[in-house]
């Protein structure tokens, strides 16, 4: 008979004070196998764990069980100390009986029944535990980021400068993301290219880091540690290394200032062969294969005018993608996001009139390199009366979007600045839900440009419409409590942000979850807002969820330094609670290896039988509950480990 | 029984309301009146007095404010909850007889619009009867509509009885 262990704790009065903790003591002091069973105060406290080290030593227990709070908060805590003692970690085994018992029952003699009945329950376990030894993996020094914005930049620099090597993987033809297309920063006002370019050009020229632009990640395997991953270099018909970004074919292009520019939000023009801005990263050209009139038809004109034109013979129309592998020991997904379709939010009219635009699409307007070349004119005149309107996509149900986009009522009042600057004499309003001014420094805007005559109404804009040629807003000033309409312009739609579609494919890749609001999940909302529950997988940037550049960075800092703890290993090790297969009675029927959610399943061709990849099987246990022969096992979590716990409760 | 003022709000949605004012702003009848769709929902959470407004009385059901409401509020759901609520605790409009008027015709003539001369009018020139076919143009079966408009309490409130 194995010899166990019991602890209780009081965590203060948390539990004491609803379970009789003394008669649960002593009820469990009665089960034949238990050979030491205390109570006390705080069993996570030093005395607390000296208390069972020590009935570890004098009792010679085989098995620990310590009824307390969840597993989540403090089985870490005790499998080390019963390490300390000498003991197996995973003979040692945790009984809820707060969150399950003291913190949802009233009833104190129900609850302490409750009590007796979940100690024991966990004692039948304990006593079928078997100690369990996790693998070593080596760990290989080098990590990928997927996406080149603010986020990924930041969080690539921060890995790089470490002494490890990161490869960059960006899916437009420039690095910079969002935050290359503004003018302006809030609160500081921050020129966005004079902090974005620098940081732009350490990407390009660190030793340690690998740029990979105009490519996508095609296929990850492995897991952390040793990631296996393809990526497809997309085509550019441009020989990066004999390009010097001279520019001379891009204003030589038949169809120069033909093509709706994306960068510009479609309200700049660009030819076929372009690059996105004038500072992008790296400064090469590429040719559009859906408008290049040689790729398409083969011909253009009696010569394509951007080979003619160039003098260092780069243009490459026969280029072919080109694929690169590599392997790396973590992953960093920044991906971050697409500003709310206006079409959605029909009773604003954004597809019917163009002066009414999105908030990314004035950015534009306000950017020296921008359609106007930064002269804020709409339609070729100057507005005069301007209304922006908030939370357009976001804490909006009608949508789909129930969160706040965080940055919206900042980038307007931003917006509402620079305009204001710009024309003095504008009449500008500013419809607004509620007012999120929660950033250093940001309420302190807030205030500077009600003063400089922006006027802040609150209530959020119904509908817009057009009558003889001129715009209205309709809304309520709910302060007020009276309906009005202004004439406008120019309106301007506070967009927020969403998921990005371009995204999705890499979630499925690396199976990441996502949370109500469609961005990736972390694995802890508070305690851990970088990590994935998929280990070596970290995420920075709007990503994760909207967050404005400071916090972004701050976020990318913090991916790159659990990137950078990783990757400082030799080794890591796995959780040994995995599934295990019964080579003798597996069929080779592959049931699992269509239901595991992680592809930790593979076939063995030779004996006909299925294998599991220890470093990807999470322990999810869904395999085991579905092979049809039984012979999957799952460590920790045996059949018979479990079917003694549940005799105990039922 | 009907629901309460609270029930009225559960079902409906009200808490999720963020006073936005979208539904006001849309609100084609209260660019014509007082009626202030987000204040009734405000005077609800509120445990004002919202059914014995007379404001209540002046929505049209058009549901453009339902339609449009971000945060799925059900607007025009809850003011037709809370008309039959007031009814039922006895708040008829006093500013406006516009209810009292439409079960007192529906009483009399069988319909609570009846037709005008001019939609007789109009009837006859796209090729229907000049009347309408419903109780109204039927002495007896009116009759017996009245009979059982008598044993309802809103005649009652109305004032017919
Ligand atoms: C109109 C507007 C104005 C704003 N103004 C401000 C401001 O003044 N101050 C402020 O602090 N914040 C502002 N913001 C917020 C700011 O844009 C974000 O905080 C910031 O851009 C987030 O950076 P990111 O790197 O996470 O995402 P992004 O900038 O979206 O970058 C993501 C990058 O990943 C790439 N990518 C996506 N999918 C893939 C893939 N599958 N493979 C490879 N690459 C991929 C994209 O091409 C892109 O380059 C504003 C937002 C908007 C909409
Ligand atoms: S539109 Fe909806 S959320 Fe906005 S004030 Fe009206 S009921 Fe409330
Ligand atoms: S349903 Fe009533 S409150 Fe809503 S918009 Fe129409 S008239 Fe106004």
């Amino acid at each position: 008979m194995k010899r166990i262990g019991v602890f209780i704790c009081h965590c203060g009065v948390n539990i004491s004070n609803t379970v009789d903790v003394k008669k649960v003591v002593e009820e469990i002091s009665k089960i034949p196998s238990v050979v030491a069973c205390a109570d006390y105060q705080y069993m996570c406290s030093d005395p607390g764990q000296d208390m069972i080290k020590k009935a570890i030593k004098e009792n010679q227990l085989d098995s620990v069980v310590v009824a307390a709070c969840s597993p989540r908060m403090h089985e870490p805590t005790f499998r080390a100390t019963v390490s300390d003692a000498g003991m197996n970690p995973y003979c040692f085994e945790m009984s809820n009986i707060r969150e399950q018992c003291s913190w949802v029952h009233l009833d104190g003699e129900k609850a302490t029944k409750k009590a007796i009945d979940l100690v024991k329950s966990s004692v039948a376990r304990a006593s079928l535990l078997e100690p369990l030894v996790s693998q070593g993996v080596p760990v290989v020094p080098k990590a990928l980021v997927i996406g080149g914005g603010i986020a990924g930049i930041q969080t690539s620099l921060d890995i790089a400068n470490s002494g490890y090597k990161v490869y960059l993987v960006e899916k437009e033809p420039s690095i910079g993301g969002h935050m290359a297309r503004f003018d302006k920063t809030f609160p500081t006002l921050d020129c966005a290219a004079c902090i974005l370019t620098p940081k732009m050009v350490d990407v390009a020229r660190h030793p340690n880091i690998e740029l990979l632009t105009y490519s996508e990640v095609e296929s990850i395997d492995g897991s952390v540690g040793n990631f296996h991953v393809r990526v497809k270099k997309n085509p550019r018909y441009v020989d990066m290394e004999k390009c010097t970004g001279c520019g001379s074919c891009a204003e030589a292009c038949r169809l120069a200032g033909r093509i709706a520019s994306e960068f510009d939000m479609g309200l700049g023009k660009r030819g076929a062969i372009y690059v996105p801005f004038p500072q992008a990263v790296p400064l090469r050209y590429t040719i559009d294969p859906e408008k290049c009139l040689f790729l398409k038809h083969g011909k253009c004109g009696t010569s394509p005018k951007c080979a003619d034109v160039c003098t260092t013979d780069a243009i490459k129309f026969d280029d072919k993608p080109e694929f690169v592998e590599f392997d790396v020991g973590a992953i960093v997904v920044a991906t971050g996001f697409k500003e709310f379709s206006a079409e959605l939010k029909p009773e604003y009219c954004y597809d019917k009139y163009p002066n009414v635009m999105t908030g990314l699409e004035l950015e534009r307007i306000f950017a020296p390199s921008g359609p106007t070349g930064g002269k804020p004119k709409i339609n070729g005149k100057e507005p005069k009366r301007i209304v922006f309107i908030s939370c357009v996509g976001s804490r909006d149900k009608k949508v789909g979007n129930a969160y706040c986009s965080r940055v919206c009522c900042m980038y307007i009042a931003k917006q509402a600045h620079l305009l204001k600057e710009k024309i003095p004499d504008a009449d500008i309003t500013v419809m607004y839900t509620d007012m999120r001014a929660f950033g250093k420094g940001y309420e302190e805007f807030y205030e500077r440009v009600q003063k400089e005559g922006i006027k802040y109404r609150r209530g959020n804009a119904a509908e817009v419409y057009g009558q003889d040629g001129k715009l209205f807003v309709r809304a309520e000033d709910t302060l007020l409590g009276e309906p009005y309409e202004l004439e406008a312009d120019l309106v301007v739609l506070g967009t927020g942000l969403t998921p990005n579609p371009l995204a999705e494919g890499i979630g499925k890749l690396l199976h990441l979850s996502l949370s109500s609001d469609g961005f990736f999940l972390e694995a802890h909302p508070k305690l851990r807002p970088v990590d994935t529950v998929i280990d070596g997988v970290f995420l920075a940037g709007v990503a994760q969820g909207p967050k404005d550049i400071p916090d972004t960075v701050a976020q990318a800092s913090g991916a790159a330094s659990h990137v950078v703890n990783l990757l400082s290993k030799d080794e890591i090790f796995a959780e040994p609670t995995i599934a295990v297969v019964d080579e003798d009675a597996c069929v080779g029927c592959k049931t699992c290896m269509l239901l595991c959610p992680f592809e930790a399943h593979e076939f063995d061709e030779e004996k006909g039988v299925m294998k599991v990849n220890a470093a990807l099987c999470k322990g999810c246990g869904s395999c085991a509950a579905a092979c049809p022969s039984g012979s999957i096992r799952m460590n920790h979590f045996t059949n018979d480990q479990i079917i003694a716990q549940l005799l105990e409760v039922l | 029984m009907g629901k309460s003022v609270k029930e009225i709000l559960i079902d409906g949605n009200g808490y999720a309301c963020i006073q936005c004012g979208r539904c006001t702003g849309s609100c084609p009848s209260g660019r014509e009146c007082s009626l202030r769709t987000r204040k009734l929902i405000h005077m609800a959470r509120m445990g004002m007095d919202v059914i014995k407004t007379e404001e209540l009385w002046d929505c049209t059901t058009c549901f453009t404010c339902q339609e449009r409401c971000p945060k799925e509020v059900k607007t025009t759901d809850m003011i037709i909850e809370l008309r039959n609520l007031a009814v039922e605790e006895g708040y008829f409009p006093t500013m406006s007889d516009v209810p009292k008027i439409i079960i007192k015709s529906l009483y009399d003539t069988g319909a609570g619009q009846p037709l005008s001369p001019e939609v007789s009018k109009i009837r006859a020139i796209i090729g229907l009867k000049k009347e309408a076919y419903d109780v109204s143009t039927n002495a007896e079966t009116l009759k017996k509509f009245q009979r059982l408009l008598d044993g309802l309490e809103i005649t009652k409130k109305g004032g017919l009885r």
